[in-house]
């Protein structure tokens, strides 16, 4: 740093000495100003650390000072990007016959792509309702739809239908397309997608 | 070396280092560090949000607003599963969960606005307050498609708050160099000029602590994902950013993707730049030079996420935080740099007109 070259500042200190109770005063207050960023850097660490054994010991605090103002969640592409692309179809019943499989992922990927700046609700909404879904479903079946994760993803996807003017009718069935990414070398380029029943779904009125 | 030599060695060493300490802790006290990155930072991060929330006006009601399929019914849910509805700052997270669109556009607008003077740095440190004051709700009600650039964001708007950002290149900074233009001395307020040392004080180790903590923040950002990165399989055999570009949900060039992703070596070797990069950050960062080198891997790093994987934000957000690291010789450096080239076009003086050009390059 330079100090000399730079404009002046004139809410710097001015180096004026301090004495009596507005020394202390200040004293007190750079302690505590110090104290606190210290502290909040220790529980930075223990947070991101989790597995570390002081954290595993402390995570009660260490969770009521970091939530909800300070998450921290680093592990983007990380331990691996996925090895495959999952893709979530949706089917409506009109008039009691099933219609064509719809790939809201697909309608997705293309209003995001060749955008410079894509709307978040193209590229992450749908992609984060499914997992978030799929993560969080111990129990099976229709229990699994009232949760919370489950009546979002509903919500989302009957919204996503409405967009389009398809008319989602009494009850919808959705389904997980899930297609291996081919090996760079070469291998396992001709698997076939697999799909994962999510079941069928009452739409409210 | 006899073993009283050795003490009286280690003796020395610590007194003189004692000594450093304390002077560095009374520098802490009255020299404010990085007033330049710190208004880079404030200027970066509320442009990328006013551009965020004019980028998504069409989507907005969508993610945060009454007519989310995420409802406020299931926002309060969850919100109070988490255990955050209530305490003493429940209203304020959970303040985005109106059933009125008058109410949720008021509070866009106003967060807009507030965005737009924070950039301006008009009244700073106020528009400091109320920016992370609107940023937060945000953050809670879109908790369902949050990712890194809300995180980032979110952390720091917040630690902003603490820091003196409206020293440089801002509206106040150029009202203050007309007022000094124009009657030349220092006003002494009028709680008397000891009172007004020590808030200055304050004010300035509050400063320092809150850059140091976003510089702590970056740090953390960089080391743990080359953390959570090394326990992969595919970040260690070189083939990670291959099925990153194939991935559907990460190409927004899919023709450009396809291509890179043929080339095996270039992108084995482009992954462990990434993760060796991330994991020695904290290192280099420090470093006089290599220092240099590192932001500059990173912010190609980022410019390269960016475009290719969609994430434009989240890459735009995390260069500004990494001016954190940029020392004020160097935007000295660059602002003069700027006057030189712009010295014809305006021969007279402009202090503090044009270095908000800079920033945003």
């Amino acid at each position: 740093m330079e100090p000399g070259n730079q404009p002046p500042d004139e809410l710097a200190p001015r180096g004026v000495p301090l004495t009596g109770v507005r020394r202390k005063a200040l004293r007190a207050f750079a302690l505590g100003a110090v104290g606190l960023a210290l502290a909040h850097a220790c529980m930075l660490l223990l947070y991101v650390a989790s597995d570390f054994p002081l954290s595993k010991g402390r995570s009660q605090q260490v969770q009521s000072w970091m939530r909800p103002l300070f998450p921290q969640d680093w592990s983007v592409f990380a331990p691996d990007p996925l090895r495959y692309t999952v893709h979530l179809e949706v089917r409506t019943n009109p008039g009691g016959t099933p219609g064509p499989w719809i790939d809201l992922t697909a309608q997705d990927n293309a209003a995001y792509r060749h955008q410079p700046l894509p709307s978040k609700e193209d590229q992450q909404v749908l992609r984060k309702a499914l997992s978030r879904y799929r993560a969080g479903r111990p129990e099976a079946g229709t229990a699994a739809q009232r949760t919370v994760g489950g009546r979002y993803l509903r919500n989302l996807v009957l919204a996503r239908l409405r967009d389009r003017g398809t008319d989602p009718g009494s009850g919808i069935n959705m389904r997980v397309r899930t297609t291996r990414i081919p090996a760079p070398d070469g291998t396992g380029r001709t698997a076939p997608p697999r799909y994962q029943s999510l079941g069928h779904w009452r739409v409210p009125s | 070396m006899t073993v009283r030599q050795a003490v009286r060695y280690v003796d020395g060493a610590l007194v003189s280092s004692g000594r450093r300490l304390s002077a560095r802790a009374s520098r802490l006290t009255r020299e404010p560090f990085g007033l330049h990155s710190a208004a880079a930072i404030r200027i970066g991060l509320a442009g990328l949000y006013l551009l965020s929330l004019v980028r998504e006006i069409g989507h907005a009601d969508r993610l945060w607003g009454p007519g989310a399929p995420f409802t406020p019914e299931l926002f309060r849910t969850v919100m109070e599963q988490r255990g955050w509805d209530g305490g003493p700052l429940g209203w304020w997270y959970t303040l985005l969960d109106t059933r009125s669109a008058p109410a949720f556009w008021s509070f866009y607008a106003a967060a807009a606005a507030v965005s737009l003077l924070l950039m301006l740095g008009w009244h700073t440190r106020v528009m400091a307050v109320l920016f992370c004051f609107a940023v937060v709700p945000f953050y809670m009600r879109g908790s369902m498609a949050n990712s890194g650039w809300e995180l980032l964001s979110l952390l720091f708007a917040t630690l902003l708050v603490c820091c003196a950002s409206g020293r440089r290149w801002s509206l106040d900074a150029r009202r203050r160099s007309r007022a000094r233009g124009a009657d030349g001395g220092v006003r002494v307020p009028r709680w008397g000029e000891e009172t007004e040392e020590v808030r200055r004080r304050a004010v300035t180790v509050l400063h320092n602590c809150g850059m140091a903590l976003i510089a702590l923040q970056v740090m953390v950002v960089y080391c743990s994902a080359a953390m959570y990165k090394i326990q992969g399989e595919s970040w260690r055999d070189g083939t990670a950013l291959y099925y990153v570009l194939r991935s559907d949900d990460f190409s927004s060039w899919p023709a450009l993707s396809d291509w890179l992703s043929g080339h095996g070596t270039l992108l084995a070797l482009l992954a462990y730049v990434t993760v060796f990069s991330q994991m020695l950050f904290p290192a280099l960062v420090f470093h006089r030079r290599l220092k240099y080198c590192v932001l500059l891997v990173m912010l190609s790093t980022h410019l390269g996420i960016g475009v290719l994987m969609g994430l434009p934000m989240f890459s735009a957000v995390t260069i500004v935080g990494d001016l954190v690291f940029v020392p004020t010789a160097c935007w000295l450096r660059v602002t003069g740099l700027v006057r030189l080239i712009r010295a014809p076009a305006q021969p007279a003086e402009t202090p503090s007109a044009a270095p908000e050009r800079v920033t945003s390059a």
